[in-house]
């Protein structure tokens, strides 16, 4: 009897056993699953971004973890001492009379203080004060402050980055996010038991150097800030570029805004690069474009002679000298040295074979300007809110004489500081044109890996041109506004520009901006750098030789030293 | 002195087994019935059991020491990444510049350049 009662109660759990784990199965794996398998987000880090500073990369742009105290109010037992102790310990970080929500009815979620160092929450979580919690947030840490804030951008509340360099490469900057799918026990401490277990890691975001150097950086960001003040003007900006390769050294713009102090920015305006989301009429500086177009087409050379009478008749207008009285047969180098305009309307004169600027001269210029030049389009830089700016074409309507006649001193056209400083550095560095960059490479496990060059577009001249046009910008930086403290034995040039403004569909002659493009480098050398600057303000008359000039002598008197460039003896 | 025998032996020699054969079989006299065959089964699938259970249990120590060393492992991360920001705010340019050391520099008066 025994034995057959022992074979039922067998029978029965078989039959149950067979009904949970054969009939039931699926339903009791979920279950088992829901309550036993969890699964966790790896927050992939978000990439590094550092500097190029002679050949070595610093930090810029760090990940931080911080804290964020909150209060449960109604947990909260000993009020008094929840606040000495969050004064005591994080008190600069609280938010303004924080004690206040810590009476706050109805709510379980009050924050207390903000941006909290690991070390203060370590500090706190000793002291276990009831009903108090700690939120790990991760923040970008700016360890130079402000410095290159424009070229940065920031990265916003949601993690994403916003402006500049930032915004431009979030994707790669942000990385992917990893997973972690694994049987935990109760304190959710991940079990190594269970086949469903998936473990997927995180793929950090890439660690970018740019190709800013921080010491030209600063000393650009200071050199513009000094100008401001001795200046009165109000807006400045410049930039610093290797024409060799491209690469920028420094962009920087007066004001800016500290990266780590967002909520004090009341005017959203200065998170804009203006260096290159700010197209301008670029005026004078042109110039250089025009006698280096007019070179290599063979049409001038820096002797050639035309008859100045500072006034230039061009279909229904007339243009005129802004510098008067350098009259009479005088040379292409004059011309350029007192950025007399008639003399670049006789080279775009030339151009199409003789007195007038016919379709001819328009197409070569064009070609010269956007095919070559490279202006009035974007560069491909790796920023956001690059503008393109406008070239018109001789194919338009408004393509005609006098938009071109206008083009040949740098008016009736829009162009950006970028486009402008890339295509004087294609002029004097042999005539080749290198896309501009901000990049230098990645960092892989510590290690600098040089980023891939940009394609190269050679003979946007020619040698020869370009070591002609070089001279000829030379002899312009000595002819006016003589620089008095830049030491002797190197090779610097340059010209100014002083572009009159558009208020109102109208040119305003009281509000300039005054503007400054040039090189420096060894003597018989391609230049090591050019450098080109911008100064205006509203209602202000800022002028290439007076305000923008001393900007740019004062940046490449510190590079000849920066660089170690030799002297000529 | 008798002795008595306690276990049968049945010849196999009556069965005309062959040389180098064993001719004599042991035949126990204790009876395993089945309910004793059914608690033996019960008792080695229990102590399958509880070996399997050791082994589990042995493996998921491992996972807390495993999950200690995790959390070690990121404290002295954040730690060195905290380190890390230290260093590069009292690298920072104007941190320098402001520098006791920075402050008692003074500009070379007469700079000569060599050829290299």
């Amino acid at each position: 009897m025994l034995a057959i009662g022992l074979a039922v109660a067998m029978v029965l759990f078989a039959a149950r056993l067979f009904y949970i784990q054969i009939i039931r199965h699926d339903f009791y794996v979920q279950q088992a699953d829901s309550e036993q398998i969890k699964r966790f987000v790896l927050h992939a880090k978000r990439g590094e971004i550092y500097t190029y500073d002679n050949g070595k990369p610093s930090i810029l742009v760090m990940n931080e973890t911080v804290y964020t105290v909150w209060a449960d109010p109604t947990q909260v037992s000993d009020k008094q001492k929840v606040v000495d102790t969050i004064n005591r310990i994080a008190g600069g970080n609280t938010r303004k009379d924080f004690s206040q929500y810590l009476d706050t009815k109805g709510s379980r979620y009050q924050v207390l203080a903000t941006k909290v160092t690991r070390k203060q929450a370590e500090m706190l979580k000793k002291e276990n004060l009831a009903g108090i919690g700690f939120d790990a947030v991760t923040q970008r840490v700016y360890p130079e402050g402000q410095l290159a804030s424009q070229v940065l951008g920031f990265v916003n509340a949601e993690g994403n980055g916003v402006y500049g360099f930032e915004q431009a490469n979030n994707k790669e900057l942000t990385g992917t996010n990893g997973l972690l799918k694994t049987v935990t026990d109760v304190r959710s401490v991940p079990l190594t038991i269970g086949a469903k277990n998936i473990n997927t890691p995180a793929k950090n975001g890439k660690d970018y150097v740019l190709s800013i150097d921080r010491y030209i950086q600063a000393r650009v960001e200071k050199a513009l800030s000094d100008a401001i003040i001795r200046s009165g003007a109000t807006n400045a900006s410049a930039i610093v570029m290797d024409p060799s390769t491209g690469q920028v050294m420094a962009m920087a713009n007066v004001p800016t805004y500290d990266p780590s102090e967002l909520a004090k920015v009341t005017d959203t305006a200065l998170f804009n690069n203006n260096v290159i989301s700010n197209p301008y009429e670029p005026g004078s500086d042109i110039k250089t474009f025009t006698i280096a177009t007019g070179i290599d087409r063979g049409v001038i050379s820096p002797e050639s002679t035309y008859n100045n009478t500072d006034s230039i008749r061009v279909d229904d207008i007339t243009i005129t000298n802004a510098s008067k009285g350098h009259t009479g047969d005088i040379t292409m180098q004059t011309a350029l040295n007192w950025s007399l305009n008639t003399g670049m309307v006789t080279v775009a004169q030339k151009l199409g074979g003789g007195g007038s600027i016919n379709r001819t001269s328009r197409d070569i210029m064009y070609d010269y300007f956007y095919n070559r030049f490279r202006m009035g389009q974007r560069s491909g830089i790796e920023l956001s809110n690059e503008a393109g700016g406008t070239i018109i074409a001789p194919t338009q309507a408004q393509g005609n004489a006098v938009r071109y006649s206008n083009m040949s001193f740098g008016q009736g056209m829009d162009v950006t500081m970028l486009q402008v400083a890339s295509g004087f550095s294609s002029i004097v560095n042999g005539g080749i044109y290198r896309p501009p960059t901000i990049l230098s490479g990645v960092m892989e496990d510590g290690v600098f890996k040089p980023a891939a060059l940009k394609q190269q577009f050679p003979g946007v001249i020619s040698e020869r041109a370009s070591a002609t046009v070089r001279e000829m910008v030379h002899e312009a930086h000595y002819a006016t506004y003589k620089p008095h403290n830049t030491p002797d034995g190197y090779f610097i040039g340059g010209k100014t520009g002083t572009s009159q403004t558009i208020e109102n569909g109208k040119y305003v002659n009281d509000q300039t901006i005054g503007t400054y493009l040039g090189f420096g480098g060894e003597v018989n050398k391609i230049p090591r750098y050019v450098i080109m600057v911008e100064i205006s303000g509203k209602g202000k008359a800022m002028g290439g030789g007076t305000d923008a000039k001393p900007i740019f002598n004062d940046i490449s008197d510190w590079m000849i030293n920066y660089l170690k460039l030799q002297p000529a003896q | 002195m008798s002795y008595t025998r306690t276990a049968q032996f049945n010849s196999r020699r009556a069965n005309n087994w062959g040389r180098n054969q064993n001719t004599v079989v042991f035949a126990s006299a204790v009876k395993l019935g089945p309910v004793t065959h059914t608690v033996l089964i019960a008792l080695m699938i229990t102590v399958l059991g509880l070996i399997y259970l050791t082994q589990a249990v042995r493996t998921s120590s491992y996972d807390y020491t495993a999950s200690d060393i995790q959390d070690k492992i990121a404290t002295l991360s954040d730690e060195k990444k905290d380190l890390e920001v230290d260093n590069a705010r009292l690298m920072a340019i104007k941190e320098v510049q402001n520098s006791s050391v920075a402050k008692n520099m003074t500009a070379p008066t007469d700079v000569k350049y060599v050829s290299q």
